[in-house]
């Protein structure tokens, strides 16, 4: 693996305080002293949550796609007849 | 009863139609009697379905009770929380608002940008650190040759869409909310 990834995977492992713990404290000290790597792991925690924000849209779009299904496909007719019904109250 | 390991090993879609065809019914007829209407049912379900798949692979939750009892939990709490909003806003609806054309945040000029140009990475991040997937699950979703370059190419991508994120994130004018 080339250094910088190597980077990117420690400074992973310090923000999500995984692996083992003398290296997340190296790499602690590293972001502490440099602003280039403070920067670095500014915005690699700003993607973990993006990627986070990423993963729950396609979730709602994959529940709407099955919702749309279930309401409007011949398959489900007796599910689709049943929720009718509570509406018709 | 649809637990932790069982979700795992079934497709997420399969679970989704499960929880629709189980749970679904019961909940649209809690917030008919509430009053309700279908929209309303559908919009609150979808939520509850995020909530709950978002508890269950999360590491720490053991479930202890049935799909259909905490997707009811959820259902009952958002719907009271729907109605708790709808009548503050009734409330104020005599006083004269001006309304300020939204601002788009820039989290979500962010997702829009990364969904055209970094869609294939933002599929592996998110299966990985969103779905909590293994390297191994990750190595075969996406047909690499092994966990080793699953792994390599997360990092890859990481410091791929980190640069994109702070190149368009200093670009744009507003902050991170």
């Amino acid at each position: 693996m080339r250094t910088s990834l190597t980077e990117v995977a420690q400074i992973e492992n310090w923000l999500l305080r995984r692996g083992d713990l003398s290296d997340r404290l190296v790499t602690e000290a590293r972001v502490l002293s440099s602003p280039e790597m403070q920067d670095k792991a500014q915005w690699q925690s700003v993607t973990y949550d993006l990627a986070q924000l990423y993963g729950r849209e396609k979730l709602r779009e994959e529940i709407k796609v099955v919702e749309h299904r279930l309401f409007h496909t011949s398959k489900y007719r007796s599910f689709q007849d049943r929720i009718r019904s509570i509406f018709k109250r | 009863m649809l637990v932790l390991e069982e979700s795992k090993t079934q497709t997420r879609e399969a679970t989704i139609v499960k929880w629709y065809a189980e749970v679904f019914p019961q909940a649209a007829a809690h917030i008919q009697r509430r009053g309700g209407d279908l929209e309303a049912a559908k919009e609150v379900f979808q939520e509850a379905i995020i909530l709950y798949y978002e508890k269950l692979i999360s590491e720490k939750f053991q479930p202890v009770i049935s799909d259909r009892a905490y997707l009811m939990g959820i259902v009952k709490n958002r719907w009271l929380k729907h109605c708790e909003q709808f009548a503050r806003n009734e409330s104020l609806e005599h006083i004269e608002i001006i309304e300020e054309k939204e601002q788009k945040p820039l989290t979500q000029k962010l997702l829009n940008y990364l969904k055209q140009s970094g869609e294939r990475c933002m599929d592996l991040l998110q299966s990985f650190y969103y779905e909590k997937l293994t390297m191994k699950q990750v190595a075969n979703r996406y047909g690499y040759g092994g966990e080793r370059s699953a792994t390599v190419q997360k990092y890859k991508c990481l410091e791929k869409v980190r640069e994109e994120v702070k190149q368009k994130s200093l670009s744009y004018e507003d902050f991170l909310d």
